[in-house]
Parts: structure tokens; sequence; C-alpha cells
């Protein structure tokens, strides 16, 4: 049987933490709440209190502000990257499932090509033209992501190509660009969601890895990585400068995986009955 | 003597009632064949008499094998008896193997478990096991991997393994369903070779009603759990048993195909060849098909007649020769074996069949969707389900639909019954048949098995390794075949053996 998706907890937590994220980077956003990049030296290093839920960081700027704008950073990065991956990533594949011969292995080569870099070295060499910053971050791990839908959706929508429904659907004069929107999309579509969550998970980690390193969000825009990163030489004198803001990477990647497994487990061919 | 009764055997899981007070006694050397449709129990009564129901069934009633009672042994009792008392041959001998183990060593490990005899005894004896299963002494197959050997050669490897320690009783599911004909005649050959010079009990489970009458003693029907008639296969009267009578009657040949007003041709072939990897599918093949007219293509697995089928369909190209098509021929159409796998499985069962019709909208659709079903003998409310709701016998039909619905000239057809029950399989072809003289089409009609290439054919050609052995009129073809290979056909096919 079916989990219906309140029953299975994982979803259940997943979503309530990325809600959560999402309604604290919004709320980040409004206009009459405190702005967090102000610097004020004077309040620095202030402990936990009432007016500063998480306390000051060395330049008196409030943490909980910072932490709740860092996921504004962090979510955009991760979307946009995520996007730029499945944009890519999904007709590519789908491409070289529906074709045999040279483009079939020209697309399944140049993914492997691409696959061997890992998207701090992608940022290292777009470094050079785009400058750090968000787009550099959004873009390099947006190429991470293409081979990885590319792979997936191939991966899946070959299978489907062999099926009697799809010559059933030549022999009514319908071409592979019909096969493919009519029948192959729709029936991979569930892994495709499945995977951007997880990947969501994955981008937000290479934004904060990015960040941390210089490569991607720019001062004064707060980032958890390099919130991170400002935190280093102060580890002794207050650890909740980094534990905070690794305590936010940790639970929006738990979120998104959290839910990207619950998902897949819906969508797993091996226990999913097909449902309208 | 009775070797294995079965008395009031009833199992529960999950507060359904899956076996239904199934009562069995079989004595040595018999063969019992253990019939009835996919969810009757036969499969799960297999499962009980090896005392492996699934996990949390409740299973009531009692099991003697040679006196002693089954059902109260405890887990490690059990294990001396299975494989040592009762033999097992699965359907799927694939997946039976573990792939980095020889066959030989799949045959002695038995022995050396059971009778903690040496590597050298158990060598002695897994070979010994191999020869009554009949293996050739010319192919060496105790040092080959199970992917080194055909299907047919890896179910009578594992026939060998199961009678290595000649058990009193050899259970068999389904033992030749993925096999071809001349196969399964061979291994249903040696179930009752092992019976009558052993004095084997077998328990032959089948969904194939005249493949085990071939070979079995008596016949058991099993319906909705509960074995519901039983009979010897000689004295099948429809007094006596008339459920397991009128299966025999419906598995029987249908009067062979007729001929009815052929017309214009509508397809030539011309040497057609098609290689694939450098190894000729089929081979320099031609013939013409004319407007009411049934051609069929029979052919062991292998044979190249799906290759045949895709071809004329126009899905691949032929390597060489061509294909022409007669100045009126507008389309082709084709039905495929497995119905399930010929539907998108989310989408409607109407939204498929009006898949062809791709210059009209709206209600015209509808309309024409809902003549095809009526026209192939279901509800118009079927345009409205998925395919898994549906019978394997409704999906068939709906496939039918959705060929005919634009109108074709020439409907392929590739093992269109094949996947079917025998009950199912002569409505099928009685609707083909129909299809055929109404709207005067040409079918191409791909089989393995000759009962069904002589009842709706007017015309065969018997293909072997590509190339065509034998064509002809099909009611000469099969009653005289004069070709090796169609003989051996003829002499192996269960269905045409029923009619003698």
């Amino acid at each position: 049987m079916m989990q219906r998706w309140w029953q299975a907890p994982g979803q259940w937590a997943g979503s309530m933490i990325i809600v959560g994220l999402v309604v604290l980077a919004g709320v980040s956003l409004l206009p009459w709440v405190v702005d967090p990049t102000v610097i004020k030296v004077a309040d620095k290093l202030l402990p936990p209190s009432l007016q500063h839920g998480f306390g000051t960081d060395q330049l008196g700027r409030d943490v909980l502000g910072l932490v709740m704008r860092g996921a504004v950073a962090s979510l955009s990065v991760a979307f946009v990257a995520v996007g730029i991956g499945a944009a890519l990533g999904v007709p590519l594949g789908m491409l070289a499932a529906a074709r045999e011969g040279w483009l079939n292995q020209a697309i399944l080569r140049a993914n492997d090509f691409i696959f061997a870099f890992p998207a701090l070295v992608i940022a290292i060499l777009l470094h050079g033209t785009i400058g750090a910053g968000m787009v550099n971050a959004m873009v390099a791990i947006g190429i991470f992501n293409v081979p990885v839908f590319t792979r997936m959706a191939f991966g899946r929508a070959q299978p489907i190509w062999t099926l009697d429904f799809i010559r059933a659907s030549r022999l009514c004069g319908k071409g592979d660009l019909g096969i493919a929107v009519g029948h192959v999309l729709p029936l991979i579509l569930g892994a495709v969601i499945v995977q951007i969550t997880i990947q969501l998970g994955f981008a937000i980690l290479a934004e904060a890895g990015l960040s941390y390193v210089g490569l991607g969000v720019t001062p004064p825009t707060p980032s958890w990585g390099r919130m991170l990163n400002e935190a280093q030489t102060l580890i002794g004198v207050a650890p909740r400068l980094a534990l905070i803001p690794g305590a936010a990477i940790a639970l929006a990647v738990l979120g998104f995986t959290l839910l990207g497994d619950a998902l897949s487990g819906l969508v797993d061919p091996r226990r999913q009955v097909y449902r309208p | 003597m009775t070797l294995l009764a079965l008395k009031a055997i009833s199992l529960q899981l999950r507060d359904k009632t899956l076996l239904n007070g199934v009562d069995l006694s079989i004595q040595a050397g018999q063969v019992w064949g253990l019939i009835g449709a996919s969810g009757s129990g036969k499969s799960l009564t297999a499962r009980t008499i090896l005392g492996l129901p699934p996990k949390g069934a409740l299973v009531t009633g009692s099991i003697e094998l040679k006196g002693t009672a089954l059902l109260t042994l405890d887990e490690r009792a059990w294990c001396t008896i299975r494989g040592r008392d009762i033999g097992v041959v699965f359907q799927d001998s694939a997946a039976a193997f573990n792939p980095l183990m020889t066959v030989g060593d799949h045959v002695a490990e038995p022995l050396r478990w059971h009778l903690g005899v040496s590597q050298a005894r158990a060598r002695q004896l897994a070979l010994d096991a191999l020869a009554r299963a009949e293996f050739p002494a010319s192919i060496d197959v105790f040092a080959r991997f199970p992917h080194e050997l055909s299907g047919g050669q890896r179910q009578r490897a594992m026939i060998a393994a199961a009678i290595a320690l000649s058990p009193k009783l050899l259970l068999a599911d389904e033992p030749t369903t993925a096999l071809d004909v001349t196969t399964q005649a061979a291994l249903l050959g040696l179930f009752r070779t092992l019976a009558d010079d052993e004095g084997m009990a077998v328990l032959l489970i089948s969904h194939d009603v005249p493949a085990v009458a071939m070979v079995a003693d008596h016949i058991a029907l099993m319906v909705s759990g509960k074995i519901v008639e039983h009979a010897a296969t000689n004295t099948i009267a429809p007094a006596l048993a008339p459920r397991l009578a009128d299966l025999f009657a419906r598995s029987r040949p249908r009067p062979a195909g007729r001929l009815g007003e052929t017309g214009d041709i509508v397809l030539t072939a011309k040497h057609l060849s098609y290689a694939y990897r450098r190894k000729m599918a089929v081979h320099d093949l031609s013939f013409m098909l004319r407007r009411g007219e049934c051609l069929g293509i029979v052919g062991q697995s292998g044979s190249g007649k799906s290759t045949l089928a895709r071809m004329v369909a126009g899905l691949i190209k032929p390597s060489t020769g061509s294909i022409e098509e007669g100045h009126a021929t507008k389309q082709i159409q084709m039905v495929f074996q497995d119905p399930m796998g010929a539907f998108n499985p989310r989408w409607t069962l109407g939204r498929s069949i009006a898949e062809p019709l791709r210059r009209l909208t709206g209600k015209a659709v509808d309309e024409r969707v809902v003549e095809a079903l009526i026209e192939v003998g279901l509800d118009p409310t079927f345009a409205a389900r998925y395919p898994h709701e549906v019978s394997g016998g409704q999906a068939q039909r709906a496939a039918i639909a959705r060929a005919i619905i634009a109108k074709p000239d020439v409907l392929v057809l590739d093992e269109p019954v094949s996947a079917l029950d025998v009950a199912i399989r002569g409505q099928i072809l009685d609707l083909l048949d129909t299809l055929k003289s109404r709207h005067g089409l040409a079918m191409l009609f791909i089989t393995h098995d000759l009962g069904v290439a002589r009842s709706i054919a007017n015309h065969v050609i018997v293909m072997q390794n590509g190339v065509i052995v034998e064509e002809g009129p099909a009611s000469d073809v099969l009653a005289a075949p004069t070709h090796p290979y169609t003989q051996a056909l003829v002499a192996a096919s269960p269905s045409l053996y029923l009619r003698s």
C-alpha cells in the first residue's frame, strides 16, 4: 500500500524544515525587520539576549538576523542552480535515450567529462570570467548539476523507449518529440522531482562551501558559508558564531534530504502501483 | 500407497483466506497436474507443502509425507526434508541459479549438505544426476556457468539438482512456461520418465492444460484456493468433471481458419533481410499479403519472427530488400504480445485507443473510441479505465481496438494470444477472425503455437533461423509437414496433440 504523505514522518519533518526556512528567509526581507548588515562595533560579541536572540558577532551585527538573511542567499542559489541543472540535464538525458549512435555517445561522454569536475573547480574556473558572487555560485553549481540530471533522465527514459506502447505510438505517426513529451516525460517526472529535492540539499551545501572559500556570495550580503569563515578566528571566544550557521546548513540539507528520501519511496517503481 | 496426503489445508493471511480446504492425495510413481488461473493458489499450495508459506500466514489442516506429519515439524526437521525428500523445480531458471557457481556446484551442493559426502563422491553423484536428467554426454555441463546454458538446459540442470538426492516427491512450479514447444515437450517427457523409472511422485503446477495433459495421470483444477475437480486424464468426462471437461474442450484447437473473399495485394515483401550485429536475423524472405487473408508466420523463439513483424510494420528498416505497399494501402497497425506493456500505465485506455486518430478532435474522437470498444466486445465505460484496472484479455481487446480504430489495411499481430489464458485465447482468435472478414483486413499473424496458427491462418510460413523452411496453405502444412523442422514442431505441439 502506498503511504499517504502525512503518514511518512520523514516527509513531514522535511517539509516542515523547508517551509520554516522559506518563511524565515521571507521575514528577514520585510522592510521593518532590522537590517542585519548594519555594523555597530559598540555592540560587538554580545551574548544571546532578548534583544539579540543569538547574540551579536565581532562587528555587532545581529546573528539571528544574519542567519535568517543567509537563508535567502542559500535558497536562491540552490533553486537557480538546480533549475539550471534540471532544465539542461533532463532534455539532454531524454535526447540521449531517444537516439542511439553518435549523438547518444557524444552527450554521455561530454557528461562524464563535466562530471569529473567538482563544483568548486568549476567555480574557480568561472571566477576568472564572472568574478566572485552569487551568479558565479549559481552557474558553477548549475553546471555541476547538469550531468546529474542527464544521467538520471537517461537511465529512467531509456527502458521506456523499448516498451511496446512506444512502438504503438510510432505506428500512430508520432515522431520522437511527440513521444518524448507525450509518453516519456510524464513517466519520469516523479523521479525528476525527487532528484530536484535531493539536489537542492547538495546545492545548499555547495553554496556554503563556495562562500566559505570566498567564491560565492560577496560581502556585505549575509551568507552561512561566509559566517563560518568569519567565525573561524573567534572559535575559542564565541563558538556560537560558528555553531549557529553550521547548524543552519546541516538543518537545511537534512530537510531536503528527508523530503527527497520520502518522495523517492513514493515514485520507486518497485513500490509503486501506477495511479493517475 | 499414498505418498503425499493434504487434508483440508487452509491458509489465512491478513484476514484473507487464500487456501480454502485443499485435499490432495498422490501415490508414488504418479504425475499430478495442478492447474488453475493465476492467483488461484497453485504456487501457494506448493509453498505450503514445502513448509514455506508467506510470513504471517496461518496454516491449518494436515500434510503427511509417507506417514510423517509435516505441519508440526520445527524448522530443523524441515531442513532435512526439503531437498532430500521433496525436490523443487522453479519457473525462472535464470533467477534460481547463483551466477558465480558452476552448474556442477549447484547440483553437488545439496549432496554435500544432506549426505556430508566428500567432494569427489559428490561430484560422482552430481554427474550421475545430470545423466538422469538426460543431459547428452557430449555436453560437459558440469564446469559451465548458468549463463552459458540455454533456458531449456538450465531448467534441465535445475531438475538434476532437484533429483540428485532421489526425493520421493518432486514439485515443479510452471517448469516449462518460459520455454518453446519442442523444449517443453522434452522436459515434460523427463518428468514422466522420472515417475515411471524411479517411482517419484511429481506435482506439476501449470496454467497450460494441453501441456500438462501430455504427461499427467491426474489433473486437479484449482479455483480460488480450492481444488474444485480432479480426474484421471484418460477419464475426463463432462458428467464427472464438467469444468475440467470444459477447459479441455476450449483448449482444443478451433476449426481451421476460413478463407473468405481475398482481394487486392496490399503488401509485397521482396527479398527482405535484416542483420543485427553481423548476425542475420532474417534472410531473403519474400511473400505477398492480400486483403482478407491471414498469413501465419510460425517458428520457435529466435527464428526471426518478431524482427519480420517490425520490418513489415515499418518500425525498423530492412538491411536489404523492400516492402512494397499496394496502391490503396494507407495504414499498417500492430498488436503486441504483452497487452499490459502495450499501454502507457498513466493513460486511460480511451486516450491510448484514440492515439491513432490524430486528425480528429473532441466529440468525434469519443464517438470513434466507443465504436471501436463495442466492436472488440468491450463496454464503452472501459475508455475511462487504466491498464492496471483490467484483465489481460480485456487489455488485449483494447489493444485491438487501438489497432483498428483508424481503419488500417494491414494488421501485424506479434504473438497476440500467447500471454493469455487458454479460455480467453479462443475468444480473441474469434474476434480477429470476425474483424478480418468484416473489414477485409490483411493480417500477418506471428506465433510459435501451431494450434493457434492452424485455427486462424489461411496460409503459413514456417521460419527457422531467419529463413523460410516451408510454406503453403495452413491445413496442408500443419497436417502433412514435409520439412523435418516443421515435423518436429508439429510433433511437440501440445494443442495439436490433444486433437488426436
